[in-house]
């Protein structure tokens, strides 16, 4: 009988202790259920796979339709040789608050476990100097407000300047993508403008925050805002990614 | 005889002056003290528009003559002193790149000689705890922002000063020899505008996340067309640690895409 009793403890004991190891407890409330299917990605000889699963959290985090997120993935680089699906997405028109989008912003961590975004306020702190704009010496300051961010993977081109990426450079519209009927290829920010993220500061893999970036490259995001910026991630796949869109504000 | 017909044909004459111009006073119309202030105010806008553009030029030249360019390496040095006083830690260069004043008007010539007016810096520690932002203005170096953070996360440095051994005079003249010409500032499309450098660490190799210490400068390729609105550039990449060319490339064009296209020049070795 004693035996009997130590077996069925035993055996109680390792069901439960499995069925915490599983993780079955450990599932986020707010996980969807997994009706897409994976999606991988190569770039320069190196595949990044999605499973079904993440694809629908990348999607909600974000707010954009799963499948066109799979899809976005699976077509690789864009005519422009730049790997960037989430500036091709739009966003859904679902109720979504962009407060909400902000909070969601805290979820998305890099391939390092890093937390790809942070506020300006919080962490890094300002020392007791100003913070100013440190890009052309310009009488006056532009800003621009609540602009989508996404984040791209290049794939051995050279930028629309002419140069070898490197982190700390940014992407932006064509003035023909943003303007009705202009032909112009020239950026809706000029090369070389240093922008001065106000809101959050980012995390670049391999690399470490900064909120400060320089326009060198120009891509295709036709769902996006019109001043836009696509971040240079490097070859990190998977931040880029978990990066999806964010909300920045900055001024040049 | 005569001298008193003078005087009095004179005195008739003035008389007859005084008259006419006494009615035509008189007949004048009502409005004329609106013109006169008009006239009064045309003037004094003119005067003042004179006189603001006067001062303008005046104040261009004061800022022309006291325009203070510097190289690379000599902005690198002014921007390293200024970061020491920022952090206990040794500063490490992340990039520095020249930048157009645009409070002062550019000039075909700025960075023909390696030098120009204007530069932006930024530093970090190995640890990766403190990032210094610096921007060097007629030769004086200001600190405009710095980061902190407790966990070592920010950007880190990576290059010292002795990692560089070719400056922005030595390579402006290899690029000018290779043909580059200078950015017009008169087309306003163009960001270029004389030559301009950049330091940093480049990915050259799409398979690695390792960086390359280059030099490049920027410029406006020979073959470019006189055209208005944009030129099509060049760059030059040197080793920065060797001072060896590295890669020049031009712009040739776009395609349908509206992509820009360059092609790489090939090297005289």
């Amino acid at each position: 009988m004693k035996l009997f009793k130590a077996v069925t403890g035993v055996t109680l004991s390792s069901v439960m202790l499995l069925t915490f190891a599983s993780g079955a407890f450990a599932q986020p409330l707010s996980q969807v259920s997994t009706g897409t299917q994976g999606a991988s990605v190569t770039l320069n000889g190196q595949t990044t796979y999605f499973s079904g699963s993440q694809i629908e959290r990348l999607a909600q985090v974000n707010n954009v339709d799963p499948n066109s997120l799979r899809e976005a993935i699976e077509a690789g680089p864009d005519a422009d040789g730049k790997f960037s699906p989430f500036s091709k997405l739009p966003r859904l028109d679902n109720g979504i608050s962009e407060a909400q989008l902000v909070e969601n912003s805290k979820q998305k961590l890099s391939s390092t476990g890093e937390s790809l975004i942070q506020p300006a306020e919080t962490s890094i702190t300002s020392s007791q100097f100003a913070s100013t704009t440190i890009g052309a010496l310009a009488a006056t300051t532009t800003t621009k407000s609540n602009q989508d961010s996404t984040a791209y993977n290049a794939t051995g081109n050279n930028t629309a300047n002419g140069n070898p990426p490197k982190l700390g450079i940014v992407a932006v519209h064509r003035v023909k993508d943003i303007t009705s009927g202009s032909t112009s290829n020239s950026p809706v920010i000029p090369f070389g403008t240093v922008l001065n993220i106000t809101n959050v500061d980012i995390y670049l893999p391999n690399s470490g925050y900064r909120d400060i970036f320089t326009v060198d490259d120009t891509g295709s995001g036709p769902n996006r805002t019109s001043y836009w910026i696509d971040v240079y991630f490097g070859t990190d796949t998977t931040s880029a990614i978990n990066y999806g869109v964010t909300t920045v504000s900055y001024t040049y | 005889m005569r001298k008193k017909k003078y005087v009095g044909i004179s005195s008739i004459a003035l008389i007859v002056i005084m008259v006419v111009l006494f009615f035509s006073m008189k007949n004048a119309p009502f409005d004329d003290s609106s013109n006169q202030s008009e006239e009064q105010a045309a003037t004094v806008t003119t005067e003042t528009i004179n006189e603001t553009e006067e001062q303008t030029a005046t104040t261009t030249n004061e800022k022309n003559n006291d325009k203070k360019s510097v190289t690379a390496m000599e902005a690198l040095r002014l921007g390293y002193s200024e970061a020491k006083k920022q952090t206990e830690e040794e500063p490490l260069l992340i990039s520095i790149t020249s930048t157009d004043d645009t409070s002062i008007p550019q000039e075909r010539s700025d960075g023909a000689d390696g030098t120009r007016d204007a530069w932006n810096l930024e530093f970090g520690s190995k640890k990766g705890n403190v990032l210094i932002y610096i921007k060097i203005d007629n030769g004086v170096a200001i600190t405009t922002d710095v980061k902190k953070h407790d966990k070592n996360l920010l950007e880190k440095g990576h290059y010292a000063i002795s990692d560089i051994q070719i400056d922005s005079s030595d390579a402006v003249k290899q690029a000018v020899e290779m043909g580059m010409k200078p950015g017009n500032p008169a087309i306003s499309d163009d960001w270029i505008k004389g030559y301009h450098f950049t330091i940093g660490g480049y990915n050259t190799d799409p398979n690695s996340s390792k960086t390359r210490l280059l030099l490049r400068v920027m410029g406006i390729s020979p073959n470019s067309p006189n055209r208005e609105n944009e030129s099509l550039r060049m760059s030059i990449f040197f080793d920065a640690q060797t001072g060896e060319v590295v890669s020049a490339t031009e712009m040739t064009g776009y395609d349908k895409d509206g992509n820009t296209m360059w092609k790489n020049i090939e090297l005289k070795h």
